[in-house]
């Protein structure tokens, strides 16, 4: 019933740095289903963002891809050429960047920008797209959109660049869309409107979504799947019901119960120990071993497997034979 | 925005009234003899100096004459040049064409290929085409303006007599002073065409390759930088990525969204520049016998001309404002965020 | 018993009047009334742009008031002089939100702690200062040998806790908190809050606590003003705050909360 659309394998990168390359992702793997939200949740420095640029290879310079692919329409994204992705881009894999103010020129018009992503795939006529462009931020929950064309970005709130940002990304009805931290630079009340939003769209457009993220609770409200990750690892990759009511990892596990909450004041937050490790620390067993409450002898000597079983995987010695 | 533009131009005067009255009253330090003896053209009327005193009002408080001298320059009379010959306003409208000429030629070179060097330099950081931009960056920067305008003198005239000193050659001088040449605009460049004179309008071409060469080079070197610097940091921006994520072709990123934004402090550059370029005339213009305004501040300042040097700086001040004004406006031109306030 | 900090009908304006032109004006503070009682947390929670940050100011004295009473201990901030002002942030000291921007990084640990007790002449033996900087470092349950370490060299929870073992280096009895932990990665956040919470019931400290993050206002605070435009829209107990939400804007935040519970 499910049908993969994007498939990521063994995805390795790093940043080349004066003392060596530092790595950043050590081979991750998943597969984005059609028409679903996957969630990657990880804290700073987890590698999630960098993930993120390299799905369309939109990575900063010092960036390295060491290994892995990344299989859309089968064929890999990582090895194809410039001019063939450029295709893609905008096309058929879209993207929405966390500070939606300096993410769009501020200089050119919502307008100008909205249109030449159309131009740039298609022939239309500058009537046709204007019209289209219209219709988009109509979409998008802009009201006298008409006008607005005309305005420059920093005529716009956050939240309303926010919505320029998804109508645009939106203009060619992509197969694929990647939101890298939306709602992070947003108000709580911006925050649940673009949700809303894109959750709607999502549906609405049969679209696949790669929310990525630092926030659960944001993941909770929107995915369909999540992806745990740490230390430039997988952790852990679940149904998101099952993830938020029974997560496996100890490093899930942590992260949810050291989460303040509003329905109810609780007189200590359960803590993890210590700090997520910087990239290019080295470990060599379970990264997260060091701050792990469960940590035994064999995780500090080999870095788990990922434990498949039921539609979800754990790495964690503790799921063996489960 | 207007308000903005009424403000600066509410600048002009003050400017110009302070620098005059500067340099007026730097003159009243020479006694009232020496400036009546400027008057005179005969040393046998050396003996008449208390008559010139009196007649000019020599003595008065320095607040009185200045008075005088800023009634005379709002009735068009800037005062008799003894070094150029003929009244002060004759001598400006005179030479001013020629310099301004000269400024505007250079600008253009500066601006053209100083932001696309600079740009080149950029996209293909580390590459070839950003060492040589460099390379021709710090060169630009080391060479002093005298320095390199005597030896290109001394290889394209002296040597290859490629390119002449001067304004312009005897024959183009015989048109242009003949009833048949019509002056329109005073700018020769201009006025040739208009004339269909194609001869004379190469002849003036070609006289200013080796002023504005010298002159843009120091300004050329700037512009690379600024322009290299500003294309990096907008190329780094995140609406770049976004431009690149929505499947743009790299020209367009680079030109239509990186460039854009990058041209920004650039046209400031250029107004500041156009400005410090009209200063390095007086430089370039007596190096190359050049017949504009900076020559004849020099010449007026050589032989205490002061009614020239009043009326050179009062041009300079006027210049001065004005082409700030100008950077102002293209500025806020280029910048919606400024232009919308 | 004098409250920690009364903040008496206070007004902000800002004005931009332009040489030639028209005199535009911002209400960024309207009337705000706050009473912080010694020993309590006292939550301000808002949006981006609700005057939160700049209420902190004027509390602080880096920004004028333009009417109104601020009452530190009872004590009237208005008219003070420079001098005065020392004193004063002897009694009341601030942690902000960015641990990245707030620590000099050209400053060993050492020297960060020492600054403010340099100012005030405190702790000038050695030893004493020696034990005293230990001490601090004990508190934040950071490791004494971090003393001689650079801010470059610690994560974003480290230098938080060093920002907070600096403002409570001159044992001051009010904390300004500035959206100290939004910065923060989830799994050290909640360190920080466990330790701001411990450090507050230790010392009895009085904290004005700013934050957009209601969940984490609840976990802390023992009464809440919610900000909105420049005014306080709700202001009561946690307690009742999160329980009988009266204000609609406070029910419109609190709705907008995501949540992991109850999907």
């Amino acid at each position: 019933m499910s049908e993969p659309i994007l498939q990521v394998q063994d995805l390795r990168l790093g940043f080349a740095t004066d003392s060596g390359s530092v790595p950043v992702l050590h081979g991750l793997s998943y597969t984005l289903e059609k028409g679903k939200v996957l969630a990657v949740v990880g804290e700073s420095g987890s590698g999630k963002t960098v993930h993120a640029l390299s799905l369309l290879k939109l990575l900063p310079p010092n960036a390295r891809i060491e290994g892995g692919k990344i299989i859309y329409q089968g064929k890999n994204l990582l090895t194809m050429k410039e001019s063939s992705l450029r295709h893609i881009r905008g096309k058929k894999i879209a993207m929405i960047f966390q500070d939606p103010g300096s993410s769009l020129n501020p200089v050119l018009t919502i307008g100008e920008q909205l249109c030449e992503t159309l131009h740039a795939h298609q022939k239309i006529s500058k009537t046709a797209s204007r019209k289209r462009a219209v219709e988009l931020l109509t979409q998008v929950g802009i009201t006298d959109a008409e006008k607005r064309l005309n305005d420059y970005p920093f005529q716009f709130s956050g939240g309303m660049c926010q919505r320029v940002m998804i109508a645009m990304a939106l203009a060619l009805s992509p197969d694929i869309l990647i939101a890298d931290e939306p709602t992070t630079a947003l108000d709580v009340t911006i925050q649940a409107q673009i949700l809303t939003l894109i959750k709607n769209l999502q549906k609405q457009n049969g679209m696949s979504v790669i929310f990525i993220t630092h926030n659960l609770a944001v993941a909770a409200q929107i995915a369909d799947e999540v992806l745990v990750l740490y230390a430039g690892q997988c952790m852990e990759q679940a149904p998101a019901a099952q993830l938020f009511s029974r997560p496996l990892h100890p490093y899930t596990q942590g992260l949810l119960g050291s989460l303040a909450s509003v329905r109810q004041k609780t007189d200590k937050l359960s803590v993890i120990a210590g700090n997520p490790p910087r990239p290019g620390d080295k470990t060599e067993g379970c990264p997260f071993a060091a701050r792990c409450p469960k940590a035994f002898e064999k995780c500090y000597k080999a870095c788990p497997p990922l434990y498949e079983q039921a539609g979800r995987s754990t790495r964690c010695y503790l799921q063996e034979g489960k | 925005m207007g308000r903005f533009m009424l403000r600066r131009l509410c600048l002009l005067p003050l400017v110009v009234l302070g620098v005059t009255f500067l340099l007026f009253f730097l003159t009243q330090r020479l006694s009232p003899e020496m400036r009546a003896s400027l008057y005179v053209k005969d040393p046998r009327q050396m003996g008449a100096l208390e008559e010139v005193i009196r007649q000019y009002g020599l003595r008065d408080n320095v607040f009185k004459q200045y008075g005088r001298w800023l009634g005379n320059v709002v009735h068009g009379d800037l005062g008799y040049s003894p070094s150029a010959n003929m009244p002060v306003a004759q001598a400006l409208k005179q030479y001013l064409p020629a310099t301004i000429q000269l400024a505007l030629v250079t600008m253009l070179l500066v601006v053209f290929f100083g932001v696309w060097f600079g740009a080149a330099s950029a996209v293909h950081k580390d590459k070839w085409q950003d060492i040589v931009a460099r390379f021709i960056s710090v060169g630009g920067f080391s060479l002093p303006i005298f320095v390199l305008g005597l030896i290109l003198l001394m290889v394209f005239y002296g040597k290859l007599h490629w390119f002449a000193p001067g304004g312009y050659s005897i024959q183009t001088d015989i048109i242009i002073h003949s009833s048949a040449f019509k002056t329109y605009t005073g700018f020769l460049l201009l006025d040739s065409l208009l004339n269909g004179q194609w001869r004379v309008f190469g002849d003036v071409l070609s006289h200013l390759v080796l002023p504005a060469l010298t002159l843009c080079i120091g300004s050329f070197a700037l512009m690379v930088r600024v322009m290299r610097s500003s294309m990096l940091e907008e190329l780094n921006k995140d609406y770049v990525r976004t431009a690149r994520a929505k499947g743009l072709r790299e020209s367009q990123i680079i030109y239509k969204h990186a460039g854009k934004n990058a041209i920004i402090p650039v046209i400031t550059l250029a107004g500041i520049q156009f400005i410090r370029l009209l200063g390095g005339t007086v430089i370039v213009e007596t190096i190359f016998d050049y017949p504009g305004i900076g020559r004849f501040g020099v010449l007026a300042a050589q032989q205490l001309d002061i009614a020239g040097i009043l009326g050179f700086s009062l041009m300079v001040a006027v210049l001065f404002v004005v082409g700030n004004l100008l950077s102002d406006i293209l500025y806020t031109a280029a910048d919606p965020r400024i232009r919308l306030e | 018993m004098t409250n920690a900090i009364v903040v008496k009908q206070l007004y902000k304006t800002y004005e931009h009047k332009p040489w030639l032109g028209t005199k535009t004006q911002k209400e960024v503070l309207q009337g705000i009334d706050l009473t912080l009682p010694r020993g309590k947390v006292l939550g301000l929670v808002g949006e981006s742009g609700c005057g939160k940050s700049t209420l902190c100011k004027v509390i602080l004295g880096i920004e004028p008031a333009t009417s109104g009473t601020v009452l530190i201990n009872g004590q009237n901030t208005s008219g003070l002089s420079v001098r005065q002002w020392r004193v004063m942030r002897r009694q009341m000291q601030v942690v902000f939100q960015d641990p990245y921007a707030s620590l000099d990084p050209r400053f060993s640990v050492r020297k960060l702690l020492s600054e403010p007790l340099d100012i005030h002449g405190l702790y000038a033996h050695k030893q004493d200062r020696e034990e005293y900087l230990r001490e601090l470092l004990r508190a934040v349950q950071l490791d004494a040998a971090f003393l001689d370490r650079y801010p470059h060299e610690f994560s974003g929870g480290q230098r938080q806790r060093i920002a907070i073992a600096r403002a409570l280096a001159l044992n001051p009895q009010i904390l300004i908190a500035d959206e100290p932990v939004s910065a923060l990665d989830v799994s050290v956040q909640a360190q920080i809050l466990n330790l701001l919470k411990e450090i507050q019931r230790q010392r009895n400290l009085s904290i004005l606590f700013v934050t957009h993050d209601f969940a984490v206002a609840r976990f802390l605070c023992d009464d809440i003003a919610v900000m909105q435009n420049g005014q306080i829209v709700e202001y009561t107990t946690a307690e009742t705050l999160f329980e009988h939400p009266q204000a609609a804007y406070t029910k419109k935040l609190l709705a907008a909360v995501p949540s992991v519970e109850g999907r």
